[in-house]
């Protein structure tokens, strides 16, 4: 990548930045990892009634 | 009575095996007939191509010995304290062609012909049921690096009257229902590996039953034992100086990616299930059983998107397992994704197992993954969510930029996140191809912490980018230490995005973004 490749993708990156569609999208990206990390996080907690529960087969 | 000869050597059969079983043990022939194990065993054999039943008799197994001095030598009946070894070979020779390596004697036999053709051992207990003792066995091939078992398994030195022989495999017991049901063979498994790992003190079942009840007594007595619950075996771990770390795996999501986080460090990991007997149509529960995960096919040849943001997993390719399921055999295969049942209202996906419950037909029994327990390195501090978490945030932040047409993946990245050490780390460095020069040489020179959490990004297989986390720092540290760059427009790119000042520094992602924000 050139010196003025990069240069360009930077004004393109911050002008973009700048607009509310940017601001929606990355809002919008935000909510969905969000969405799966609460996911996991709520999923993979242990049920406290089963730890006292034995495995006996 | 006849004087038992040192070894008898037999051409293989499964038949002759069982016939072996039943002479060898105290069990009954109904008993010997209706093991799964004997089907395990019929499989396996046939398919590695057994040809030869070597038996070592009056074989002292270390592990037996010690189950002995402390529970059956203490018994009126008198038990044998010696047992037998079967040694299982591809290549048929006889008594005679072993006698004549022993005297020394040009015969078709040698020490290296022997090793090419070992496929294990297994010790025969002297016992009137659970008889399967200490078992090695050669794992089947990768076909392909589909199966990967590889950085479980490690190497057994074997030594048959002076002939050393090799295996690579790790250590099965069927549980002995006395000093230690499901959860201690699990667990005797697991701590064979993380011994060797970690040089914590190998303990025999009944080390591992006392372990487990000496602070959280059962309301019974502890031997004979009918089993262990989740604190208990968690307790049994903490008496090794390892750290139990408990996972709800009840979504074969979290299992899947759990279990590929950990598994690849080359510790084996215990699965507690739910088994259901689905013979008569409607699933009947029967009971929780435990048992040792020690591999994983990657048999779907793409990522399946997960959750809401849609992010390709690695390990969303596995479509099977392995485990050591004390009732069936080592390294026995369960398949995933098996139909849904509904257990209080709620969905679980089944699995599926080669168990069979009340005389019943191999195929009927279903498992439904219930938690996994990992024994972990007490310096592994950082947990696997809080790293995964970063990174599915990381990945929805550069599928917008992908979509802008600001970095130049042509696909969505696939993501690799596992644990790992600075030696596993290097040595994968060492290999690839894809990395040279300079850059290589200063990865592998580079000082890092023992324990690594490495998150690698691929586009339809090339390397794009890997991630590497101190997982023995804390969460509240910039605990993402290096990155390394395979792609070299797509992270010049991310260079350039990142330096823009309008990004939100509070945003999860920024934890990885800001690390090229400041090159």
């Amino acid at each position: 990548m050139t010196k003025r490749d990069m240069k360009k993708l930077a004004e393109e990156v911050s002008v973009w930045l700048s607009s509310s569609e940017a601001q929606k999208q990355l809002d919008e990206a935000h909510e969905q990892a969000e969405k799966t990390s609460e996911y996991l996080r709520e999923a993979s907690r242990i049920d406290p009634d089963s730890l006292h529960k034995p495995f006996t087969v | 009575m006849a004087e038992i000869p040192p070894f008898e050597i037999y051409p293989y059969s499964i038949t002759k095996l069982k016939e072996i079983l039943l002479l060898k043990s105290k069990a009954t022939r109904e008993i010997v007939e209706d093991k799964l194990h004997c089907f395990y065993f019929e499989g396996y054999f046939s398919y590695l191509k057994a040809a030869t039943i070597f038996v070592e008799n009056r074989y002292i197994d270390r592990d037996f010995l010690d189950d002995f001095s402390k529970y059956y030598v203490r018994c009126f009946n008198d038990y044998e304290r010696k047992c037998t070894r079967l040694h299982f070979f591809t290549l048929a020779f006889s008594e005679a062609e072993f006698d004549s390596l022993l005297k020394g004697e040009p015969c078709a036999i040698d020490e290296t012909k022997l090793n090419d053709h070992y496929l294990g051992f297994t010790v025969i207990k002297p016992l009137p049921e659970t008889i399967i003792g200490r078992t090695c066995l050669k794992t089947y091939d990768s076909d392909g690096d589909r199966r990967h078992y590889d950085s479980i398994i490690h190497k057994y030195d074997v030594n048959l009257f002076g002939v050393n022989l090799v295996i690579r495999s790790l250590a099965f017991q069927e549980q002995d229902h006395v000093v230690g049901a499901c959860a201690s063979s699990a667990l005797w498994s697991v701590f064979y590996k993380t011994g060797f790992l970690f040089q914590h003190p190998k303990l025999s079942l009944v080390d591992i039953t006392e372990a487990a009840c000496s602070h959280i007594p059962l309301e019974t007595r502890s031997i004979p034992n009918k089993g262990l619950t989740q604190t208990q075996m968690a307790h049994a771990i903490r008496s090794t100086g390892l750290e139990p770390f408990l996972v709800n795996a009840s979504d074969q999501d979290i299992l899947k990616q759990n279990l590929y986080a950990y598994i690849n460090l080359g510790v084996p990991i215990l699965m507690g299930v739910w088994l259901f007997d689905f013979s008569s149509g409607t699933p009947q529960y029967f009971g929780n059983h435990a048992i040792a995960i020690t591999g994983y096919s990657l048999g779907y040849p793409n990522p399946i998107p997960f959750g809401s943001s849609g992010i390709l997993l690695r390990s969303s390719r596995i479509d099977k397992i392995y485990a050591h399921d004390d009732q069936i055999g080592p390294f026995a295969r369960m398949v995933l994704n098996q139909g849904n049942i509904t257990i209080n209202g709620n969905q679980h996906n089944t699995i599926s197992t080669s168990w069979k419950w009340d005389k019943k037909p191999i195929g009927n029994v279903k498992a439904v993954s219930d938690i996994i327990l990992i024994p972990l390195y007490n310096k592994v501090r950082i947990a696997f969510n809080t790293i995964q978490s970063l990174i599915i945030y990381f990945d929805r932040f550069i599928e917008v930029m992908r979509g802008k047409g600001f970095l130049s993946s042509g696909q969505r990245l696939e993501w690799d996140i596992r644990l790992t050490t600075i030696n596993q780390f290097k040595n994968n460095i060492s290999k690839l191809t894809c990395l040279t020069g300079d850059l290589k040489r200063s990865i592998l020179l580079n000082r890092m912490p023992r324990f690594l959490w490495r998150a690698t990004a691929r586009c339809e297989e090339t390397y794009v980018l890997d991630l590497l986390f101190d997982a023995t720092d804390i969460e509240q540290g910039s605990f993402l230490i290096d990155v390394i760059g395979y792609e070299a427009k797509f992270i010049t790119e991310l260079l350039v995005i990142s330096k823009d000042p309008k990004f939100d520094k509070n945003k999860p992602e920024w934890r990885i973004l800001q690390w090229f924000a400041r090159q």
